[in-house]
């Protein structure tokens, strides 16, 4: 009987969103599935990680047995997919593998934005929830207490969370470095886009306090309003809006600038000049660059946001070799304590038998103790005889084995290392 | 002793700069207990003439100094606090570390003042007045980092400062902060020598360049708040304004003193 580790999951990586929306478990979901995963006498131990970039099980399972059938029935079962849909999205890492891909999730070097902290807090609630049902034993607990250690030596000894790799986190961390605080403002979103979305995404991440939408076609302004829980404004409206607004995301087809340097001028005193932050996504460019000039208004384009992303993927580059070496020692730490966790039942077994031999051969002697003569041979002919049964098996599994191979002498000499017989000087 | 506070503040600045290059807070936190450290000790110097005179010694431009440095001290403290702006304490253990430097090149005299002069409203005075100096100073080095971190994002270079500084709203915030701080105390400061002067002389005015100069400076900061209220004038604008204003502080305390034979320079010899 022998355990093994091994993660089973699916992550941004493999799989799309709507397969993933689909795996998804509540907090509810992953409890009960805990509770009957658990009573499969192959699954030994468990955690089930459930975020909106992945769905992953980390198990101990028992050699031999097929546990990637029984975490897929298990999916089908409980999820409304069948196993065409996600089978080829799903991953599956044994032994070192698997130990190296929780630590690199923890770490954030496995998450959609490389170094965002909240994942290892998702972690540590996925783990609570996991020892609170005893699905974890010594095993998963050991390694995610080294997991947890690894992923904060990560964090704080690399800069691997510093900076922005993505055009719309870029934008979003300059708005940052502009209000500090983003709960107080505004947001303007002119046009539409998947990258312009994105950071109006990142923004109302963020706490802004309220988005408008202005589109050509009132209708598109409406759709991404309710989605995006914002109001939906004319485009004619946009340039109002600018007194109340305090971010401007813009990413329209206009072949012209549909803001121009002396219609935002104007508008300044009427903000009382408080700041103003243009992101201009769209080729050719929405906003005038003139505007860049006015005072307390600060425009970025996407050349201008592309310079600052490509300087932070390079950095980000060598801190992610950084990590992996981090990783790598947590790695190793671990298969170490992990073999020890082996050795330990075969040591207490081998202790219980050598106390199991003394015992009885003292009883016998206890029995006997008429027929001694003194105490010193009472003492030697015990201790003779719990030699005897001590070395009774290791000697005839020692024939026993010598009489079968060939390689006599391999087994020979393993006995005199285990015994230390050619005491070394 | 004075030497004991010279070395306090050198460690504290010591540390700070190495917050700024390494950024690493527990750099930061050596800085900030350093000084406070400094600002403890500098404290019970003050506090201890105090008590041996019953009065603050303020007749010599080296008592000055030493109040003066401590008022630096003591508006940094606060101003550390308030606002939670850290890199402040760079230039606070800086201009510490000189002016004790300048101190301890000084020989001190003792210059005997006239006994309408010792007592606790001149004392209030000149340690108000100070105070109010020390946090237009902060206002102004606050605003050489927004005027920074202003160029650096408008240029789009991912600057040292850049990287260094937090948001220039929170600068802008802060340095209006440090001068509504400095204005009020200023006023009570101005007041105080108005109304002492009255009761000594039976006039309110002198003439005096010092006094001269202080108006100037009130008007020119009352202005300023006006118009950040009144107009929205905030940003680059209010922070070139800020380091005017600077300048017209430091004429106040420093240029106005190299003016022999005025009223307020007897003191700064």
């Amino acid at each position: 009987m022998r355990s093994k580790i091994a993660i089973v999951g699916l992550n941004h990586k493999t799989a799309k969103i709507d397969i993933r929306e689909k795996l998804a478990f509540s907090d509810e979901e992953v409890r009960s599935a805990l509770l009957s995963l658990k009573k499969n006498k192959d699954i030994l131990e468990l955690i089930i990680f459930s975020t909106c970039n992945r769905v992953e099980f980390l198990i101990v399972y028992e050699e031999n047995s097929n546990f990637t059938k029984i975490i897929t029935n298990f999916i089908q079962e409980t999820r409304s997919i069948s196993e065409e849909e996600f089978e080829n999205s799903l991953y599956i890492h044994k032994g070192e593998d698997a130990i190296r891909h929780i630590m690199q999730v923890a770490s954030s070097l496995d998450s959609l934005i490389v170094g965002e902290p909240q994942i290892l807090g998702q972690i540590k609630k996925a783990y609570k929830n996991a020892a609170e049902l005893r699905s974890t034993k010594i095993i998963l607990n050991k390694l995610l207490h080294k997991t947890f250690q690894i992923a904060k030596e990560v964090r704080t000894q690399t800069k691997i969370g510093n900076n922005a790799v993505s055009i719309s986190y870029a934008a979003v961390k300059l708005a940052m470095k502009i209000f500090g605080d983003l709960r107080e403002k505004n947001v303007l979103l002119i046009g539409a886009g998947e990258m312009a979305e994105l950071a109006l995404e990142h923004l109302i991440y963020h706490n802004c306090k309220q988005v408008f939408i202005s589109n050509r076609t009132f209708e598109k302004s409406m759709e991404l309003a309710k989605k995006f829980k914002g109001e939906a404004i004319l485009f004619e409206e946009k340039l109002n809006k600018l007194k109340e607004a305090d971010i401007i995301i813009s990413s329209t087809a206009s072949k012209d600038f549909i803001l121009k340097h002396e219609e935002v001028k104007k508008i300044m005193p009427k903000r009382k000049n408080k700041v103003l932050f243009f992101i201009d996504i769209a080729v050719p460019r929405d906003i005038d660059p003139l505007i860049n000039t006015i005072d307390n208004c600060y425009l970025y384009d996407l050349d201008n946001l592309e310079n600052v992303i490509h300087k932070n993927l390079e950095e980000r580059e060598q801190e992610v070799v950084k990590a992996k070496r981090i990783i790598d020692t947590g790695v190793i730490a671990f298969q170490n304590a992990f073999a020890n966790l082996k050795i330990a039942p075969t040591i207490t077994d081998l202790k219980e038998k050598l106390e199991d031999i003394i015992k009885s051969e003292l009883k016998k002697g206890v029995k006997r103790k008429n027929t001694y003569k003194d105490k010193d041979e009472e003492i030697e002919l015990i201790t003779n005889a719990i030699t005897n049964k001590i070395i009774f098996d290791p000697v005839s599994f020692l024939k026993k084995e010598t009489t079968h191979h060939k390689d006599r002498s391999r087994y020979i000499n393993f006995f005199r290392l285990l015994f230390n017989l050619d005491k070394e000087e | 002793m004075k030497i004991a506070l010279l070395i306090l503040y050198l460690t504290s600045f010591i540390f700070y700069l190495l917050y700024l290059f390494k950024q690493k807070i527990p750099y930061q936190k050596y800085g900030l207990y350093f000084i406070f450290i400094a600002f403890i000790f500098h404290g019970y110097l003050v506090l201890n003439s105090f008590f041996i005179f019953s009065y603050l010694p303020v007749y010599t431009i080296y008592d000055n100094l030493f109040l003066f440095s401590f008022a630096i001290s003591a508006m940094y403290m606060f101003l550390r606090f308030a606002t939670n702006l850290k890199m402040l304490g760079l230039f606070a253990s800086f201009l510490n570390f000189c002016l004790l430097l300048i101190i301890l090149n000084l020989t001190p005299s003792f210059n005997e003042p006239n006994e309408s002069l010792k007592n606790l409203f001149v004392s209030f005075h000149v340690l108000t007045g100070f105070l109010a100096y020390a946090a237009l100073i902060f206002a102004s080095f606050i605003s050489i980092f927004f005027l920074a971190l202003n160029k650096a994002i408008k240029s789009k270079k991912q600057s040292f400062f850049f990287l260094r500084l937090p948001s220039l709203e929170f600068l802008d915030k802060s340095a209006n902060f440090s001068i509504n701080v400095g204005f009020l105390i200023l006023s009570i400061s101005l007041i105080s020598g108005i109304i002492y002067f009255k009761k000594i002389s039976q006039s309110f005015w002198t003439n005096d360049p010092k006094e001269i100069a202080s108006l100037i400076s009130w008007f020119l900061y009352a202005t300023l708040i006006h118009a950040r209220i009144a107009f929205g004038v905030r940003g680059k604008k209010a922070a070139i304004a800020t380091l005017i204003g600077l300048l017209c502080v430091l004429f106040t305390f420093f240029g106005t003193n190299a003016l022999t034979g005025t009223y307020h320079s007897q003191f700064t010899r």
